[in-house]
């Protein structure tokens, strides 16, 4: 993972967004930024530190695409399909992700704390070291996954499966794990509380 | 900056090498082993190890500082003198220096005695003072209470942006940690 410069306003030490050398909130023209950024992601741009926080996305693929460092938080994602993406250092904590799927891509140290996720699906992927801390996760399928020391502590699986996945040293505690189905997977090399 | 991983078998516990974008000195963070992967891992980024900075004691997160010293010549610098190695030793509020690199020390007992954190902004390595959903473990009631001060004063002070990257498990930031970390709730 590369890390973002600080914002070069004084006094800030937010991270600069993707292309800028100044934070979301110091940027010249924040409307011509958001703009920008919905350009890079509608075409085939990397898509590293860019700010999409609180942003609405629905109804889109993203294929082949590297994350990194991208800011999600708050953003509601509907119907997005990731396909074969590399994602690193993600923060979308408070994200909200309804019927998305993921097929295919490497997700690695994507923070998901506190997001609700809806209906999703992961298919075939790399989800290792990704914090769903308080994440309230319902309705979501992880088949063929490797979740390798991702955290799911304070948070609640509700009709969740994880079919043919890898939990070594995942985090089930002081979740609520509801009818959590773990066929296939090796929930005894999770830590539980 | 860029930072990479490496994994040591006991305890799963995270290294950290840490350079400038581009290659050059770097930093190991917590060498919890030293073998052909690691050596691997570092050739492949083009750094020189220049120092270990060592978050606590513990075999998990130091076992392979020896060894990395004695190839790499690297200067190792933790809050305790390791047995088995020279140490320079740190302080809190000190500095660290390695090439372009700055760390300021945060002195952070109570999962250890000898527990420190490593600053350089935007990101935080916590060892075991702090993870995701998670706080380290204390042996006494007394540990317990210095680790939760420590935690309150020297991290939770910090801004709500700046990366948690800790010795086990996923990242996470200081803001999300107030926020969802059901061991910090007063």
């Amino acid at each position: 993972m590369t890390t973002p410069v600080p914002c070069a306003a004084p006094d800030c030490r937010t991270p600069a967004v993707n292309g800028e050398h100044r934070c979301l909130a110091h940027v010249e023209d924040a409307a011509a930024y958001r703009r920008r950024a919905a350009r890079l992601l509608a075409g085939g741009a990397d898509l590293t530190h860019l700010d999409l926080s609180g942003a609405h996305l629905r109804d889109r693929t993203l294929r082949d695409r590297r994350l990194t460092g991208t800011r999600l938080a708050g953003a509601v994602l509907e119907r997005v399909t990731f396909e074969s993406c590399h994602m690193s250092l993600v923060f979308a904590h408070d994200a909200v992700l309804s019927h998305c799927r993921f097929v295919g891509c490497r997700l690695s140290a994507v923070i998901l704390a506190g997001s609700d996720l809806q209906d999703c699906e992961f298919d075939d992927c790399e989800v290792q070291r990704c914090n769903f801390v308080a994440a309230a996760i319902s309705r979501t399928l992880f088949r063929s996954c490797d979740l390798t020391s991702s955290r799911f502590i304070g948070g609640t699986l509700r009709q969740v499966t994880m079919d043919d996945c890898n939990l070594y040293h995942a985090h089930l505690e002081l979740a609520d794990l509801g009818d959590l189905a773990t066929p296939g997977s090796n929930p005894a090399e999770a830590h539980h509380r | 900056m860029t930072i990479s991983t490496q994994f040591a078998v006991g305890g799963f516990c995270t290294c950290y090498l840490v350079g400038p974008d581009g290659g050059g000195y770097g930093v190991l963070i917590d060498p919890g082993v030293f073998n052909k992967a690691m050596l691997n891992h570092i050739e492949q980024r083009g750094l020189t190890p220049r120092a270990v900075l060592l978050t606590h004691r513990h075999s998990g997160h130091c076992a392979g500082a020896a060894a990395i010293r004695k190839v790499f010549g690297a200067e190792i610098h933790a809050a305790a003198a390791l047995a088995e190695a020279p140490t320079t030793l740190v302080t809190g509020g000190q500095e660290v220096r390695v090439g372009a690199l700055t760390f300021t020390v945060l002195a952070t007992p109570g999962h250890s005695d000898d527990s420190v954190c490593y600053a350089a902004p935007p990101v935080i390595f916590t060892g075991d003072t702090l993870a995701a959903g998670a706080v380290g473990h204390a042996a006494t009631p007394e540990a317990r209470a210095a680790l939760r001060r420590s935690i309150r004063e020297r991290l939770l002070s910090r801004a709500d942006h700046e990366v948690v990257l800790p010795g086990h498990g996923p990242p996470t930031t200081i803001g999300v940690e107030r926020r969802f970390n059901v061991h910090l709730q007063e």
